[in-house]
């Protein structure tokens, strides 16, 4: 007797699965790291292999321990190893002044991934983005640690970028837009400076359909026109309006937030209408607390607030079906048949045939 | 770039295409795989030994079996006849004898009763009488009396459908052929172009409409000519094709009558509530068959594919022919004796070795024979079939006997080998959202599975398990593997169970 392979339809799937969207989300954000490196120096890349390998032991930790025992053929199948704690670490890194002392990054590692992410259920379940939460704990934690860890440490070319304050820390007109663009100017995290390079990882999701490529481009789209707002038009004037707007565009960490923090699969609402309320809210609350508070870079704080109110925005944003009923439906004279073959015409025959009689019960009785 | 496209590429809901002229929102695009039979004729499929025609290939209450065992039928011959309104009339395929009934499975695995006939291969044939010019009535009868049926896969009753409760103002042919791997609706277009056309007339008067648009994808530009071709060297202006573009589903019912039509057919209802009825390429041809000539249905066009196979193609399958004979006419194998002998020497080799590494005694040279038993598996496994899927890959069902036998609606046989018919592990979901992202009927495919495997089946219909299609787009884009078409079509037979 043969035996055949049997399970249910599709059976074929998309050749792509967890760890090769991770693994492009790595790729696009080579370039960032690239340009991180030209302008703050090499140490910029230990920061980042210290980064990921403290959030892979994090998580293989928590993985040994909730599975009770060590069973080395379980192992290649831990969660640690599908990417996702990869790509935290490399965000975090990018989250970090390029000179902070590397004893600080396990521990937003243990914050990022154990209390973050596997706490709350593991992947596809953290309430916030992982990395942007450390980031804040980090910077709340040790304040003084990280604004005197912004210096450089020899970068390669250019000058002396990480040394120069940040444009926010005293916004004017005077920014150097172009400098902006490219990097070439202090920061107080180090992927966050070079608009360009991570345009050019933004360039790659879209093309790989990992994110939405509308996304992002609301984001920076409604931050530019709330920039105008609060900040443009009040205090400035004639083109020193526009500059300053695109200026809070390129600087602190909107361009990386946008497109790589915002665009978080777990964390952003499920819906398109939900997900352009979720863009157009974080770029509101950047902007607004970076004009009003004494927040010199809230686009962390606006990351984690609209990440609260997502499950909000779930709850109340469904999709609309695909079209409404009528309220009055005759019953069909189909009457159920003893196979249940598949197919759109089996399957509306059948609910015209079963349904209706349950479903109105009220229809029923008064065509009775 | 007008203001509006942009407008709409910046703020467009519809997630996928840019623009929806000639389709329907959302959907999938899976590679095609039709290159593999396309262009291969449609040939005939010689008749078995014996066929076990089953006796439910339709929606609808099951045929009484007028024949008894021992007696002597020819091709063509009624031996179900349709019990009720919404039945069919079931055909002999071959001349011969009639045997007892067998208990055999369906290709969704239930059991039904098959007549088994035994082939004298002296074909001979009965035919119902020649109509030349029939009216509406006379159609319709002989649409029923022929046992035509939907034949894209569904089965429903064809005169049923062309009898409809509302007022039908269009009739929709579906040639949108979205399924990978099927091509036997393409090789219908090119090869009985005339028969087809003639067919769609006696269709269109059968529902009484005075307007037919056939629905074929981009994809099949020959077909779109040839049918364009005829249509304008007869004059003929009540049908006409309409192009559409290549997507799955879009020979799904709503999809299709959205796409052609721009008309929505709400949750629940049906075609003919928006005045519409749609019918498939292969039913018109079979009515013009069963019009025309007398030909009572008892064979069909069957696309035989699949990635490892020697020889695919479209053929003319009577029905009940068993699928192991359609495996072996298209030159695969099936696991015999030696597969099966080189199978437990595999296993037998890999618990030695586990043993052999508990015992810490040397491995490598058991290591190199078990790798090159292996090898010699795996090269079997190659043109071994290890599943046989009644469909397409998206939404046919896979079979698990290789005693199932061909049907009026088994429009493809898909034979996967082993490495094709590998599946990946399931993984946890990450809440990326791209089932919602792409499933044409807009529900949220991931909440419904997570109710589905909490039983919470109020909240499962909340977001629209009922509403489900089944078309599997969902389950195809999951990047972690979710079974979501299977934990949907389950949470639908607990509703409906529970009477939620």
């Amino acid at each position: 007797m043969n035996k055949m392979i049997v399970s249910s339809s599709p059976h074929q799937t998309k050749k792509h699965n967890t760890r090769t969207i991770m693994l492009d989300v790595l790729i696009a954000l080579v370039p960032a790291l690239i340009a991180s490196v030209l302008f703050f120096g090499p140490r910029v890349l230990a920061v980042a292999v210290v980064s990921i390998a403290c959030c892979i032991v994090a998580e293989f930790c928590y993985n040994i321990i909730r599975a009770g025992k060590f069973d080395i053929n379980k192992i290649p199948s831990y969660s640690c190893f599908d990417g996702s704690a990869a790509v935290t670490g490399l965000l975090l890194a990018m989250n970090l002044p390029s000179t902070v002392p590397l004893w600080i990054v396990p521990i937003g590692a243990v914050v990022a991934i154990v209390i973050v992410k596997m706490l709350f259920g593991g992947i596809g379940k953290n309430f916030a983005n992982p990395a942007l939460v450390a980031r804040i704990f980090l910077f709340l934690s040790f304040g003084v640690v990280m604004t005197t860890a912004i210096g450089t440490s020899g970068n390669l070319i250019g000058v002396d970028a990480a040394s120069s304050a940040t444009w926010l820390a005293n916004r004017s007109a005077n920014g150097n837009l172009l400098m902006m663009f490219l990097g070439n100017t202090g920061s107080a995290a180090f992927g966050e400076t070079s608009a360009l390079a991570l345009l050019i990882g933004y360039a790659y999701l879209s093309i790989r359909k990992v994110i939405d490529f509308r996304m992002p481009l609301i984001i920076i789209g409604a931050a530019f026109v709330f920039a105008l707002l609060f900040d443009g038009l009040p205090n400035y004037q004639g083109a020193d309006i526009l500059i300053v707007s695109v200026s809070h565009v390129l600087s602190g960490g909107l361009i990386l937030g946008a497109v790589f923090m915002a665009t978080d699969y777990s964390t952003s609402p499920n819906t398109q209408v939900g997900n352009i309320i979720f863009g157009v809210c974080i770029a509101f609350l950047t902007i607004f607390l970076r004009v009003f508070s004494s927040l010199p870079e809230a686009m962390s704080f606006a990351i984690v607030i609209m990440n609260l109110l997502v499950p909000t925005i779930d709850k109340y944003i469904l999709p609309r079906p695909y079209a409404k009923a009528k309220p009055q439906v005759a019953a069909a004279d189909v009457k159920p048949g003893n196979t249940s073959p598949t197919g759109t015409d089996a399957a509306a025959k059948e609910r015209a045939a079963n349904d209706k009689p349950a479903d109105q019960p009220a229809n029923k009785q008064e065509a009775e | 770039m007008r203001v509006s496209l942009l407008l709409e590429i910046v703020f467009c809901f519809r997630g996928g295409d840019l623009e929806l002229k000639n389709t329907f929102a959302k959907g999938i695009h899976p590679p095609g795989m039709k290159e593999l039979s396309k262009d291969i004729n449609i040939t005939e499929m010689p008749a078995p030994k014996t066929v076990y025609i089953p006796v439910v290939q339709h929606i609808g209450a099951k045929p009484e079996i007028v024949v008894k065992a021992g007696q002597a039928v020819h091709m063509g011959q009624l031996i179900a006849k349709a019990s009720g309104a919404v039945s069919t009339n079931i055909f002999s395929s071959v001349s011969g004898t009639v045997k007892p009934v067998q208990i055999l499975p369906l290709p969704n695995g239930e059991k039904a009763e098959h007549i088994v006939i035994e082939n004298d291969f002296s074909d001979k044939y009965d035919k119902l009488p020649k109509l030349s010019d029939p009216t509406r009535e006379q159609l319709l009868q002989r649409i029923r009396d022929c046992g035509i049926v939907g034949m894209g896969g569904a089965g429903f009753p064809t005169d049923i459908k062309m009898k409809p409760q509302k007022p039908v103002d269009i009739l929709l042919i579906n040639g949108a052929e979205c399924e990978p791997y099927i091509t036997c609706d393409y090789r219908i277009m090119l090869e009985y172009t005339e028969q087809l056309v003639k067919g769609i007339a006696y269709l269109m008067k059968a529902l009484n409409v005075e307007k037919a648009v056939i629905g074929i994808e981009d994809n099949k530009p020959e077909a779109i000519k040839r049918i364009d071709l005829y249509l304008s060297n007869n004059n003929i202006t009540s049908i006409t094709t309409m192009p559409l573009a290549v997507k799955y589903p879009q020979g799904a019912e709503k999809q299709l009558i959205y796409a052609v039509t721009k008309r929505k057919v709400f949750n629940g209802g049906l075609p003919s509530d928006v005045g519409v009825v749609v019918q498939n390429i292969h039913t018109a041809l079979s009515t013009y068959f069963a019009v025309w000539d007398g030909q009572t249905l008892f064979r069909r066009v069957v696309t035989v594919t699949g990635g490892g196979i020697k020889k695919p193609g479209n053929f003319w399958i009577r029905n009940g022919t068993p699928v192991l004979e359609i495996i072996k006419h298209v030159g695969y194998k099936v696991e015999n004796e030696e597969f099966g002998a080189q199978k437990e020497k595999v296993d037998a080799l890999f618990s030695e070795l586990v043993k052999l590494k508990e015992d810490k005694q040397p491995v490598k040279e058991k290591q190199a024979e078990f790798k090159q038993e292996r090898e010699k598996l795996e090269q079997m496994q190659e043109d071994t079939v290890a599943k046989v899927i009644n469909g397409g890959p998206m939404m046919g069902a896979a079979m698990s006997s290789l005693e199932t036998a061909s049907s009026k609606i088994m429009s493809c046989v898909l034979l996967l080998n082993h490495k094709e018919a590998s599946r990946e592990p399931i993984t946890q979901c990450i809440n990326c959202a791209k089932c919602a992202y792409v499933c044409p009927m807009n529900l949220m495919p991931m909440y419904i599975d997570a109710y589905e495997l909490n039983k919470d089946w109020a909240n499962a219909k909340k977001y629209g398990a009922m509403d489900c299609i089944q078309c599997g787009c969902c389950a195809y884009i999951c990047p972690a593997k979710k079974p979501l078409v299977q934990s949907i079509a389950y949470s639908k037979k607990m509703i409906k169970a529970n009477k939620i």
